[in-house]
């Protein structure tokens, strides 16, 4: 996974999961919060994400239990998967500091001009 | 039967989709989350979206069982850089080609009395090459599920544009079975995974679209004359050079099954599916006596028996065959 970019959606999972385990649902709604309304997770496309990130050791099954007669699995981030998030996270602090510092370095004259356009 | 059972009837039917292996394992998890997400939304009904997406996701789990998912990544990672470097360089030199507008103009009676132009353009393969290069973009841009959504319609293009062509009110030329065929079957294999890299998926395209400009100048396209749309297979991707081609590829794959790479391998020989299929239809059509047709069809079918059983033998499978045990 190292050589190849997270997608969003599996951002939102990782992230979602790193401060405890959480059923289906849960991660659903988290997916929504965190991304601002920008990403709604649907059910097949977060399944197919759980069981991907499942067969790459990143998140874990965390035990079920039924609620008003529906079975909620939880899922949990494992070790590997908080690595990789670090590392992502890292990744995009970098990116935003360097568009940051970019940006503090624009000319005022271009910056002027902007505002005119 | 109350709403929620109703509702959980027909979430039950849509996941039939998926295959019995992975319903026994996750079924009535998923099944738990959709009640819950329709419950949070407060409808009675599934969505049409919802559904089409726990199908599109059943598929690719069945085609998984067969395929990881970084073959199937892999595959789509191909087909859309070389589907995308294929539509381009079709429509211009071969949709489009300005260059051949006075000689065709001043031939076209002659040789197709009864058609005309579609619109600018030669023919209206041009709808199918702007499917796959805006599909492509958005895949560039991150946008997987929109590409999707363009690769089906690529498809449903690629059939549908030789019927249309033929109706009365059209009279259009069809662009030739084996491009629609190809940009087809590609856009098909697009569909079976993500692309890993976006920064890949643009320097494979980039790759393969400045090889084919080289080739199609090399070749001469450039001149005033058209060359008709079937040039890119008669003439650069004939039987021959498309055979020795398969060939390479089929040595290529086996040596990185051979290796211990076996996705890279399988990735390989999947991604040649298409031209294998232009190359066999090439064959078909060339053939007099059919002995070129069995000998070809029997040549792909023991290069991918042979990549197969390499790729399965390298990820620890045995191939075993014994003798059937018939006192049990």
């Amino acid at each position: 996974m190292a050589d190849t970019e997270m997608r969003e959606p599996t951002f939102l999972v990782l992230t979602a999961l790193a401060n405890g385990r959480k059923h289906g649902y849960a991660l659903i709604r988290e997916a929504d919060e965190l991304s601002e309304g920008r990403v709604t997770l649907k059910v097949g496309t977060l399944y197919a994400a759980l069981d991907r990130l499942g067969q790459q050791g990143l998140v874990a099954e965390a035990g079920e239990e039924v609620v008003d007669g529906r079975l909620r699995r939880y899922y949990k981030l494992t070790d590997d998967g908080a690595e990789l998030l670090e590392r992502e996270v890292t990744r995009l602090e970098s990116n935003a500091g360097q568009a940051r510092a970019r940006l503090r370095l624009r000319p005022v004259s271009m910056q002027v001009a902007g505002g005119w356009a | 039967m109350g709403v929620s059972t109703i509702l959980e009837h027909q979430y039950r039917r849509t996941l039939r989709w998926y295959p019995s292996s992975w319903r026994a394992e996750h079924e009535d998890a998923v099944i738990g989350t959709l009640l819950d997400v329709a419950e949070g939304e407060n409808r009675s009904r599934p969505r049409l979206g919802e559904q089409l997406n726990l199908a599109a996701n059943g598929l690719l789990t069945r085609i998984g069982i067969f395929l990881p998912a970084g073959v199937r990544d892999g595959v789509a990672a191909v087909a859309l850089a070389t589907g995308a470097a294929f539509a381009t360089v079709y429509f211009v030199f071969m949709d489009w080609a300005p260059w051949t507008a006075a000689w065709r103009a001043t031939n076209r009676a002659t040789f197709l009395p009864s058609s005309h132009d579609f619109g600018p353009f030669v023919n209206p393969g041009v709808v199918l090459c702007a499917l796959w290069v805006l599909g492509f973009l958005l895949a560039v841009l991150g946008r997987y599920r929109i590409t999707r959504i363009f690769m089906v319609m690529a498809i449903l293009a690629s059939l549908a544009i030789p019927v249309v062509s033929q109706l009365p009110f059209a009279g259009w030329v069809s662009p030739s079975s084996t491009n629609l065929g190809f940009l087809g079957l590609l856009a098909a294999l697009s569909l079976v995974g993500t692309p890993p890299s976006r920064i890949r998926l643009v320097v494979g395209t980039g790759i393969a679209l400045a090889a084919l400009v080289a080739i199609y100048a090399q070749n001469g396209v450039f001149g005033r004359f058209y060359m008709g749309d079937r040039y890119f297979w008669w003439q650069i991707a004939g039987s021959t050079n498309l055979g020795q081609l398969l060939v390479a590829g089929f040595l290529v794959a086996i040596g990185f099954g051979l290796a211990g790479r076996g996705v890279t391998a399988a990735v390989i020989a999947i991604s040649t599916l298409p031209w294998a299929a232009a190359w066999l239809v090439g064959v078909v059509v060339n053939d007099r006596t059919g002995v070129s047709t069995i000998g070809g069809a029997a040549l792909l079918i023991a290069g991918f028996v042979a990549v197969s059983i390499a790729v399965l033998k390298r990820s620890g499978f045995e191939i075993v065959i014994r003798r059937r045990d018939d006192s049990r």
